[in-house]
């Protein structure tokens, strides 16, 4: 069997544990963490902010991946943010709506307003059907949500795990009612069809970078470094294996 | 405080199947215990996930219920949801009472209702986007916006088919290899987003893994 695979599988996740742990660690001789700024989530910010002050509701949509299926790390992601957001939005008058287009996404969402209400202490104004399954199917789903968009007087959308190119009727739909709409996703059609009709898209895997940006500190941003050192691994190993293949020479 | 016995039940089912389902060389997950314990864990995974399914579907019952007897502006669509949902639950029961192949029921409900329904709004999409392309840069302006319009009508155009009409006039298998080159800048650039995203993937797994985000501890 050839081992060589799994070894660097292995390898890959224990560097990348190792440089998450070490970047999270507090040290007075590294110097601070400064996060490159995006523009999106510093209006992302303002805009819960004025939802806040306004009466108006927050509207964070988790996409359709199964916690159990292959695109399950955007659906995590996804739920961070949710459980970030409702926390940031916690004076609000109108708790926030959470909408999925998953069973069991449904369920952890549930799950994530939970704990941001009791963090906040105010766990009495936590309501399960704040948190629901839109529908089963991509476009159900989408179908489902628009009614959120243009009945629950929303006025910040935060869309963030895995839709389709379908996604783009929410983003019209919230434009037409001058909402603000972040998004952020990791599909690639979906991105195209976002950077088109959303007023502020994320692009690539900004979508990861999202909680270390609404939670500072710790983990998140430790991981945010080490995805940037690993990112310039990927790139010295891509760029050298181009030019030994061109050399003729064969590593792996 | 969060409930410490699900983290720690989740770290150690995680570290378990990430060792037992992908790093462990075959030669140790072969062992009849690590096989029986992976499979078993995935069933539970499978199972609660179907119940998880049903539980919220349960629960958008119970919105559409709430508007529908909203005293103020009673929703009429969700009455039709409501009543959609009735009578697909009554024709599945009935067609599994009867015996009517699977493939029968969903030729009905599937092909018959869900398909043209969702086709009718794949045609307002395509609408919507191209819309959107058009107010693109009332919205966003510098390289990006041009390159990414650019790029758009560029690909309509050859994947259109309307460049094999110049193929007399140019050098043999100039054309396909044109087009060939061309296709290789999407490709690039999707792979490059690719890797970003499962460098972002596995990090947020990590944190999973590690106690740091516990999305089922609500």
């Amino acid at each position: 069997m050839n081992l060589s695979p799994l070894i660097l599988g292995l390898t890959i996740i224990v560097v990348a544990a190792g440089l998450m742990f070490i970047f999270s660690l507090p040290s007075r001789s590294r110097p601070r963490i400064t996060l490159r700024p995006l523009p999106a989530l510093q209006r992302l910010r303002r805009a819960i902010g004025l939802t806040v002050e306004n009466g108006t509701r927050l509207h964070v949509s988790i996409g359709k991946a199964s916690i159990v299926g292959p695109n399950n790390a955007s659906a995590l992601i996804g739920l961070s943010t949710l459980e970030r957001v409702s926390v940031l939005s916690s004076a609000a008058d109108r708790s926030p709506v959470a909408t999925s287009g998953d069973g069991s996404l449904a369920i952890l969402s549930q799950g994530a307003m939970r704990a941001a209400f009791r963090s906040t202490n105010n766990l009495e104004q936590y309501e399960p059907r704040q948190a629901r399954l839109t529908g089963p199917t991509p476009f159900s789903y989408i179908a489902g949500t628009l009614p959120v968009i243009t009945d629950e007087r929303v006025s910040t959308h935060i869309l963030v795990g895995n839709f389709g190119p379908e996604a783009a009727l929410l983003a019209e739909a919230a434009e037409s009612q001058g909402a603000f709409f972040l998004a952020a996703t990791d599909s690639i059609p979906a991105q195209a069809a976002l950077y088109a009709t959303a007023g502020e898209p994320l692009i690539g895997e900004e979508l990861f970078a999202l909680p270390a940006y609404l939670q500072p500190g710790g983990i998140h941003q430790g991981g945010l470094r080490a995805q940037d050192v690993l990112r310039w691994i990927v790139i010295a190993t891509l760029v050298i294996g181009g030019l030994l293949a061109l050399l003729g020479v064969v590593i792996l | 405080m969060r409930n410490p016995f699900a983290t720690a039940v989740a770290i150690a089912v995680g570290l378990l199947t990430l060792l037992l389902g992908y790093l462990l060389p075959a030669a140790f997950t072969n062992i009849p215990v690590a096989l029986e314990i992976r499979s078993l864990m995935i069933g539970w995974a499978v199972n609660l996930a179907a119940i998880a399914a049903l539980v919220a579907i349960l629960s958008l019952v119970s919105v559409h219920i709430r508007k529908v007897q909203a005293k103020r502006n009673a929703d009429l669509y969700s009455l039709l949801t409501l009543l959609f949902f009735i009578i697909t639950v009554i024709a599945g029961c009935v067609a599994y009472g009867l015996g009517i192949y699977r493939s029968e029921y969903q030729q009905v409900f599937v092909i018959g209702f869900q398909a043209p329904v969702e086709a009718s709004l794949m045609a307002v999409l395509s609408v919507t986007l191209i819309l959107a392309c058009f107010r693109l840069f009332q919205r966003r302006h510098g390289m990006i916006a041009i390159t990414f319009l650019l790029s758009t009508l560029v690909f309509l155009l050859f994947n259109s088919g309307m460049f094999s009409l110049l193929e007399p006039i140019l050098p043999p298998g100039f054309l396909g290899d044109f087009l060939g080159l061309l296709q290789i800048l999407p490709l690039a650039g999707g792979r490059g987003i690719l890797l970003g995203i499962a460098l972002g993937s596995m990090l947020a797994g990590l944190r999973v893994l590690f106690g740091a985000d516990r999305p089922y501890t609500g």
